[in-house]
């Protein structure tokens, strides 16, 4: 009991990103004392925490989509020169952004027609990305970095 | 645990097995479901060689732990395959030609792909010369994964006789889930 309010202390400390191994040791702590089993203790925490983290991956990634889709939604429909605004209101309405996006320059290509922009988040950071038109809508086209540069990424 | 009940253990760890070997494009289940498979069978042998609750505990998640480091080292390195790929056939083309790049991994941990690419602009300094590229995915080995062709943007450098990957991780702002 009393290692499981020390887990729930460390909750908001850690953020989101802890949030599938309290809950896997949460499930884990409670199934080992009911059962009197560690290893079956021990197999519902880790398979718990594999489907939380899958799961929370998941949802942080949609929403992190929205976002790039609607900062690459106004990046498309500027004119050089052209300051807009972009916002992304998520269905929970929780880490909602918004901000300026200006156009750098256009890169027409034979692949594709791409463009590079700055976008500012409430803050006030700016931040350089490009977007890509594909198939009729354009798309956040930042590909990944270089695998030595992952470092703690994965 | 009693040894009778390790093969309800196999049992749990053949659909885990399964899952990653159907969906190896979905790197993450994979990594997840068989960390989590292996840390299961860490434990389930300790408990049946009769280790202690805290062993079993420390033997499972030590198996887990390690299991996880070795498929996200694979991973990140047939992912360094892919982006060798891609920078090797941009390498030698001048700004505006299209050259075709493919990718087929010996283990499949990371999906096949194949696409274009072509050169925005050369930035040279000195003795360092890059290439800003776009380069699109045209298909993979599961096309239910991307169904449509996408584009991107990126850098290759030149490092000796070989162009590599050049582009630098997001900021850290700017980070959300990669972690």
């Amino acid at each position: 009991m009393r290692r499981c309010l020390a887990l729930l202390l460390l909750a908001p400390l850690a953020g989101c990103g802890l949030a599938a191994d309290l809950t896997g040791a949460a499930a884990g702590i409670a199934a080992g004392t009911a059962t009197g089993n560690p290893a079956a203790g021990f197999a519902i925490a880790v398979g718990t925490r594999a489907g939380v983290q899958a799961g929370l991956n998941w949802a942080v990634r949609v929403r992190a989509r929205g976002e790039q889709d609607a900062v690459a939604e106004v990046i498309g429909s500027l004119a050089p020169g052209e300051v807009r605004a972009w916002r992304i209101e998520h269905d929970i309405p929780v880490g909602n952004e918004d901000g300026e996006v200006r156009l750098v320059r256009e890169m027409v290509t034979p692949l594709a027609t791409c463009r590079e922009a700055l976008f500012s988040i409430s803050e006030g950071k700016w931040f350089v990305t490009t977007a890509c038109r594909q198939e009729g809508r354009w798309k956040w086209a930042a590909a990944e970095p270089a695998v030595p540069r992952w470092g703690a990424l994965q | 645990m009693p040894p009778s009940s390790l093969p309800r253990f196999r049992s749990m760890l053949a659909p885990l097995a399964l899952v990653g070997l159907t969906l190896p494009g979905c790197s993450e289940l994979l990594t997840e479901g068989g960390a989590a498979g292996a840390g299961l069978g860490g434990a389930a042998i300790a408990d049946v060689v009769g280790a202690g609750a805290t062993t079993t505990t420390g033997i499972g998640l030590g198996v887990q732990a390690g299991v996880r480091a070795g498929l996200h080292y694979a991973q990140r390195r047939a992912h360094a395959a892919a982006q060798d790929r891609i920078a090797a056939a941009a390498g030698p083309l001048p700004v505006g030609a299209v050259a075709a790049w493919s990718i087929t991994h010996k283990v499949p941990i990371e999906p096949d792909e194949r696409g274009e690419v072509t050169i925005v602009r050369v930035i040279e300094a000195g003795s360092i010369h890059c290439k800003e590229i776009v380069f699109s995915v045209d298909a993979t080995s599961r096309p239910e994964e991307m169904p449509r062709r996408g584009f991107y943007t990126a850098y290759v450098c030149r490092d000796g006789q070989a162009w590599r990957w050049a582009s630098a991780e997001p900021a850290t702002e700017r980070w959300g889930s990669l972690q």
